[in-house]
């Protein structure tokens, strides 16, 4: 129970500070006065016995030190003495305090705002049970250049009962689905999954169940789970949902449950999901033909990734030895889901962070320099406090709590900041997260900030260390020491160490600006502008057959084209970038030796290529007269017309029959980069009139592009009306403009520009501005010297040349230290640029020649300002 | 920097506490008392009496309450506490094994 006694005598002696001490005054001056009456008893004078008994006790401070030490508290105390202490010194300079926390503020800001994105993205990966533990299995096929491909329903039912590295193995793929008798027909995104889905992502609905293990067979009841936002917007938040049933493609489901918000998989617009299985697919080649489905399944407890990719590779070479038809050449990767879901965003991520660590290194360098410039003016202070008998680490501490209490304040101005900044950073995150994961501010985050501001309080609060204990004491104490006995050579490092990451920086922006323009320049192969898109995915039950699905197309083009503004419009089976699939094999009549080739297929309408603005190379467009009463036709694209010999037109080719029936190729247009802007399409394309259009099937035209004369989208509400007259139920999706659709393309690099720009604009002001600070701080200190110069004959164009050649010395040795790291740390950005070198001259030479001019610039005025001194008032303060 | 190192460590926590465990005293009867009962054979500065009582204090052994003293000024007088007195009971016991053993040792050698 001692603890009963000791507490409070602890927490006494800290917050009743001042009463302890009077009492102990107190104590210590009874004393003495008691043995000095006793010693003037025994017959000493006053004076005598008084000095006697001070005697005795042998230096009053020092036993009252030693008192205050049996308190145990004095470390508690010394730090908030400190901390009061740097309080008073801030607040003794409000204009240095303001700078010096608006530098790290915007340093810890930056890294603060980054790192919620790269935690969002990267660190924390969604709501998923035990993410790690979840890979996703693809098919590859190296000889027809698949190194990443969707899985074929035999091989998965193969790989899941033959392989004991996974718990659970589910498969899925996309699919929209008309959601109608709910106000205005809709089509929505959705999932059609194994049932198990839900329970290898370990993530439970906020309503009702998951799917049990026998819906979706064939005969079953119609089940469905749809997501938060989904029930948000269309069943207004019904907790009555479940167990009801709504109309999907027409036919009744019942809803199962309701995901929890925030869970958006496999896609952020993902709306529903849907039972399938697959029964008898391993039998049969069919099976194993279709290669249409995303596997993902869970790890057993210590099995590694790798583990489970051996074996599905054992497995998937077992298959293609027992079903060499179908499975001949078909391997098989995994992938963990973390490293699929964020691929390209990974690096620019990484590269966002490096950059902000590089913005917050010279943050505390320039606030590092500023205390030491400031250190050298408390020369004197310290000096006396060291006479005082202040030891070094008393004087360290004094310093580290100056610094940390500077780094507190601006964490705070730091989080402010990047709370503010979360809106302009969704771009940031990778698409098939979007929605699914945002910044926020967190435990995590606070903690991140707070290490971050740690680290850099103790950086830049103990640089001025050193310089401060090489003083010497004797020289500090005498009045005019200020300018001699200046050590610069730490102040000099620190700026060229910021002017070299400063190059750094810009060197890196200037990269991937250079990539944004080269992307910008690139030509998509259609012309974008004022162009308005949109989906019409047709429903199987309403338009069961060709004709009327040919129907529905003319009539919609007819009442388009009836619209004022309207040039020219035309359908297409996906537009450019909506979709990398429905590829099919490229045949040639009489060329059995061609290598097979995929190449993508378009049913179009015949006005839909001249409407993109593609260019016709040779032989015509398709007209009106292209229909099944007439010969079959076909437009390739120049790609494929590469892979022909010879004159194409009026050859004879085919698209996933090498056996026919033979079309007859009329026409070469240039290509569409169909994948990307940024990388040259991997497959040429193929385009048949829809008119000629055979079968129901996946290449019916869905997307439907019209070129007008003004504001696109001042046409989405009119178009959308004479589709709904046409068919009151039909579903209009993704209504935006073709360049809206170009632009994504670049949105999230733009973005990234746009942080790197700022970055770097704020990694040039601060080196500019250690530069200036410390060229001011030196022409002040030489003022003496520059004064003696002057009157020996100096002219002040020698003199600026003076402070010049300094400056430029250390912003040369600084430039070019950042020209070394570039080179070296360049390379690791190859894969985020386009059509730029990561060692590229032209950037490097720019930012080198950036950061020196800037560098220079900053110098002038400390020059001019030392070519103006006054020899007279110079000499006169010796 | 002198520590209270004249005596044998922790002797005078004991000779304190054991003069406490009679009376309350203050600081300076204290020293008095010391001076009076150990003479010239044992030299217990002024110096290094407080931060003997201070440490004491904050280990909870004794503890302290400002009165009115002979001459009536206010002093800090100074008593033991219960687990003092229990502390004390054991550094004694402590106190008179070491010294026998080294009386025994010291004859010992003698011998």
């Amino acid at each position: 129970m001692r603890w009963l006694h000791t507490v409070p005598l602890r927490l006494r002696s800290l917050f009743r500070r001042r009463r302890v001490e009077q009492e102990l005054d107190d104590e210590i001056r009874y004393h003495i006065e008691r043995q000095a009456e006793q010693n003037i008893a025994a017959g000493m004078t006053p004076g005598e016995a008084r000095y006697a008994a001070l005697r005795a006790m042998g230096g009053v401070e020092q036993r009252k030190e030693e008192c205050r030490d049996m308190r145990k508290m004095h470390l508690v105390e010394d730090v908030l003495r400190d901390l009061q202490y740097a309080v008073r010194m801030m607040r003794r300079n409000p204009g240095f305090t303001l700078l010096a926390m608006l530098i790290m503020g915007l340093g810890i800001g930056a890294n603060t705002a980054v790192f919620s994105v790269v935690d969002a993205v990267l660190l924390k990966p969604f709501s998923f049970r035990q993410p790690d533990r979840l890979v996703t299995v693809w098919e590859e096929n190296m000889r027809l250049g698949y190194p990443h491909t969707d899985v074929a329903a035999g091989n998965y039912l193969d790989w899941k009962e033959q392989s004991d590295a996974f718990e659970d193995l589910a498969a899925y793929f996309g699919n929209a689905f008309n959601l109608t008798g709910e106000g205005t027909p809709e089509r929505l995104d959705g999932i059609q999954a194994t049932p198990n889905l839900f329970s290898v992502l370990g993530v439970k609905p906020a309503l009702g169940r998951w799917f049990n293990s026998s819906e979706g067979l064939p005969g079953q009841s119609q089940v469905t789970i749809l997501s938060y936002g989904l029930w948000k917007r269309k069943f207004g938040g019904n907790p009555q949902i479940v167990g009801q049933s709504i109309l999907i493609n027409d036919q009744p489901h019942t809803v199962a449950g309701v995901m929890p918000e925030g869970f958006e998989f496999p896609r952020g617009d993902t709306q529903l999901w849907v039972p399938i299985q697959f029964p008898g697919t391993q039998s049969g080649s069919a099976g194993r033909n279709v290669h249409l489905l995303s596997v993902v399944g869970r790890l057993k407890p210590l099995i590694r990734w790798q583990q489970a990719e051996t074996q599905v590779q054992t497995i998937a070479r077992r298959l293609a030895e027992t079903y060499p038809e179908t499975n001949k050449d078909y391997g098989a990767l995994v992938i963990p889901l973390q490293q699929e879901f964020v691929r390209d965003a990974r690096l620019s991520l990484w590269l966002l962070l490096a950059a902000s660590v590089l913005v917050l290194a010279i943050a505390c360098s320039n606030v590092a320099n500023m205390l030491l410039t400031r250190g050298v003016g408390r020369t004197r202070e310290i000096a006396i406090r060291s006479a005082l008998g202040a030891g070094r680490r008393r004087v360290a501490r004094q310093l580290l709590a100056e610094g940390v209490l500077l780094s507190a304040t601006a964490c705070v101005v730091g989080v402010l900041f990047a709370a503010a900044s979360f809106q302009f950073l969704d771009n940031l995150i990778p698409p098939a997260l979007s929605g699914a994961v945002f910044p926020t501010v967190d435990l995590r985050l606070l903690g991140f900030a707070v290490l971050i501001s740690l680290l850099s309080g103790i950086v830049f609060g103990l640089a001025p260390l050193r310089e401060t204990f090489r003083v010497d004491l004797s020289e500090a104490f005498r009045a005019r020491s200020a300018g001699s006995g200046v050590r610069i050579r730490s102040r000099a490092f620190l700026v060229a160490f910021e002017t070299a990451l400063a190059v750094v920086v810009v060197a890196g922006t200037g990269l991937v600006v250079r990539t944004i323009m080269n992307i910008g320049a690139v030509d998509p192969g259609f012309r974008p502008q004022n162009v308005l898109t949109l989906r019409l995915e047709l429903a199987a039950n309403q338009y069961p057959t060709i004709e009327k699905r040919i129907a529905f197309y003319r009539e919609v083009l007819g009442r388009v084209h009836a619209l004022p503004g309207v040039i020219s419009a035309g359908f297409t089976t996906f537009l450019p970038y909506t979709n990398f699939g429905g590829a099919t094999g490229f045949f040639v009549e009489g060329r059995s030796d061609i290598p097979p080739t995929m190449v993508y297929r378009r049913e179009t309408s015949s006005e839909y290529l001249a409407a993109m603005g593609v260019s016709l190379l040779k032989g015509r467009w398709f007209t009106e007269e292209d229909d099944r009463n007439h010969l079959l036709v076909t437009i390739i694209s120049e790609g494929a017309a590469r892979l022909l010999d010879g004159d194409p037109i009026g050859r004879h080719v085919n698209f996933g029959n090498p056996r026919g029936p033979w079309l007859t190729v009329v026409g070469v247009v240039g290509d569409m980069r169909e994948e990307g802007v940024a990388l040259p399409s991997r497959r040429a394309v193929g385009y048949t009139p829809y008119a000629q259009s055979t079968e129901v099937w996946f290449f019916n035209p869905r997307d439907l592009a019209i070129r007008v004369q003004a504001d696109p989208m001042s046409l989405a509400a009119a178009v959308q009306r004479e589709v709904w007259g046409i068919n009151p139920n039909q579903t209009v999706a993704q209504i935006r403009t073709l360049e809206t659709i170009l632009d994504q393309q670049v949105s999230n690099r733009k973005l990234q520009a746009a942080l790197l720009s700022a970055f770097s604009l704020l990694s040039i002001s601060l080196a500019a501005l250690g530069l200036y600070a410390l060229l001011s701080f030196v022409v002040q200190a030489r003022k003496q010297e520059f004064g003696v110069r002057m009157a020996l004959g100096a002219t002040p164009r020698q003199l600026v040349a003076a402070v010049l050649r300094q400056s430029v010395r250390w912003i040369g040795g600084g430039v070019l230290a950042g020209l070394a790291i570039t080179l070296v740390v360049a390379r690791s950005l190859s894969s985020l640029l386009y059509g730029v070198e990561p060692t590229d001259p032209l950037t490097l030479a720019a930012s080198v020649f950036l950061l020196f001019g800037v560098g220079v610039s900053a110098a002038l005025v400390p020059a001019w300002r030392a070519s103006r001194i006054d020899p007279m008032t110079a000499l006169r303060h010796e | 920097m002198s520590k209270p190192t004249d005596l044998v460590q922790g002797t005078l926590d004991l000779l304190i506490m054991k003069m406490l465990a009679l009376e309350p005293m203050h600081g300076w009867a204290v020293s008095q008392r010391l001076k009076q009962i150990s003479g010239d054979v044992l030299q217990v500065s002024d110096g290094s009496l407080y931060p003997a009582l201070h440490k004491l204090e904050q280990e909870g052994w004794i503890k302290a309450e400002w009165a009115p003293s002979e001459n009536n000024r206010r002093a800090k007088y100074y008593s033991l506490t219960r687990i003092g007195r229990r502390e004390l009971e054991k550094e004694t016991a402590n106190w008179s094994r070491l010294s026998a053993a080294i009386t025994q040792v010291v004859q010992l050698e003698k011998g």
